[in-house]
């Protein structure tokens, strides 16, 4: 109710705004955060303990690495008239100048051209979650 | 929800009180209270001590805990104190047995909490999180890397398990390039970020295809700058890289002042 976000990219724009209404978005959001008491002047709810079961670490496996080779034996390329090396390079020079503004304009200036052809947006949805956000917490 | 006291109550409750208090946060004693309800529904009320307070509700401990909608409650409860002034949030599932605990942790820690407020009066945090349009950078990589390409053409028409060795050493490559890019595009974003933030805190370690996982704390003053500034970059790297801003929410990342307070 508090938490403001509008509807991912309603009014046409860009960046993301998604509301954390699942419980897994929940559970990522406040898991492990805030003031921690000392155990013994604290009372804890049986299983709560559980919740702290965290997967969070990421380790970069042979199935990670079997993925990833997948995906990119799967890749149907087919040539572009943009050079994205140079995009890349383009933008990390914009935002290694500290200022907010003139790193947007340097990447404006580096992008500026490429603002027309919109329509990938959608069909990007979301990438695959990242190996290892499964969690156990909800396994009692 | 209570129940009838039974006669071997005496017995199996020695170790744990019935009743208990839910804590949420601290905040300022002088917090005008807010209209919302905790977890089993119970009404939010302060325990001060001076000029702080712990946002506390009422619990029964004596049946199994129904954790989604505890969660829920929790996060409700901290985002609509967020709203009206600064608060600290405590772990969720911290319980005390009365007032006088918590009023004692509030004294304890009087000095670390008031700096705690402090740095949190008048901002709040967002979220930023940033990921690889897949399909797109591992055409980047594939286009850009010889040795990727090279084994690419080499193991995608072939069996599996003729190719098992190159296929993982293909992987490793691309996994190593996506977090050696990862790292650059991460840097380019916090470049954008931090002119705008109090604070920035990595939120967890991130691998491919996540480029960032950051909270931010921010000045109430600048979070619509930060809004148009954020999609502005995400119009300019949408190709390449999709950004989710969540917030504003309760400043769960920098509760524990220390690290990040001045």
């Amino acid at each position: 109710m508090t938490i403001q976000s509008t509807q991912r990219r309603s009014d046409g724009g860009y960046l993301g705004r998604p509301a954390p209404s699942g419980l897994a978005d929940v559970l990522e959001i406040i898991l492990d955060k805030g003031i921690v008491i000392d155990a013994y002047v604290r009372v804890s709810l049986v299983g709560i303990e559980l919740l702290t079961i965290d997967a969070r670490i990421v380790i970069a496996s042979v199935d990670t690495y079997l993925r990833f080779a997948e995906a990119t034996n799967r890749l149907d390329l087919y040539e572009k008239g943009k050079d994205l090396g140079e995009m890349v390079s383009d933008l990390q020079r914009g935002g290694a100048s500290g200022k907010a503004q003139g790193a947007v304009e340097g990447v404006k200036r580096a992008l500026g051209r490429g603002h027309s052809d919109d329509e990938d947006d959608d069909r990007s949805s979301r990438p695959a979650k990242r190996p290892a956000s499964a969690r156990r917490s909800e396994s009692r | 929800m209570s129940r009838e006291p039974r006669p071997d109550d005496s017995v199996t409750s020695t170790a744990q009180p019935d009743q208990g208090l839910w804590v949420y946060g601290v905040v300022d004693a002088e917090l005008d209270m807010v209209e919302v309800r905790g977890v089993d529904r119970e009404p939010i009320r302060l325990v001060r001590a001076g000029r702080i307070a712990a946002a506390v509700s009422s619990i029964v401990l004596d049946r199994p805990p129904g954790r989604k909608a505890e969660l829920l409650a929790f996060q409700s409860v901290l985002d609509t104190l967020a709203a009206a002034g600064p608060v600290a949030p405590v772990r969720f599932g911290t319980i005390f047995p009365d007032e006088e605990a918590v009023a004692q942790f509030l004294e304890d820690r009087r000095e670390e909490f008031e700096r705690v407020l402090g740095g949190l009066r008048g901002r709040r945090q967002y979220i930023l999180r940033a990921t690889y349009v897949e399909e797109l950078v591992l055409e980047e990589v594939v286009r850009e890397v010889p040795e990727i390409r090279e084994l690419r053409e080499r193991t995608r028409d072939r069996r599996e398990d003729a190719s098992y060795g190159d296929r993982v050493r293909l992987g490793e490559l691309v996994v190593h390039e996506l977090e050696r890019r990862g790292a650059d595009d991460a840097a380019m974003l916090f470049g954008f970020v931090h002119p705008l933030a109090a604070a920035v805190l990595e939120r967890s370690e991130v691998a491919p295809p996540t480029v960032m996982d950051a909270a931010l704390l921010v000045d109430e003053a600048d979070a619509e700058r930060l809004v148009e500034v954020l999609e502005e970059v995400a119009e300019a790297v949408h190709e390449r890289i999709r950004l989710d801003l969540t917030g504003p929410m309760a400043p769960y990342d920098f509760a524990d002042g220390p690290s990040w307070a001045s």
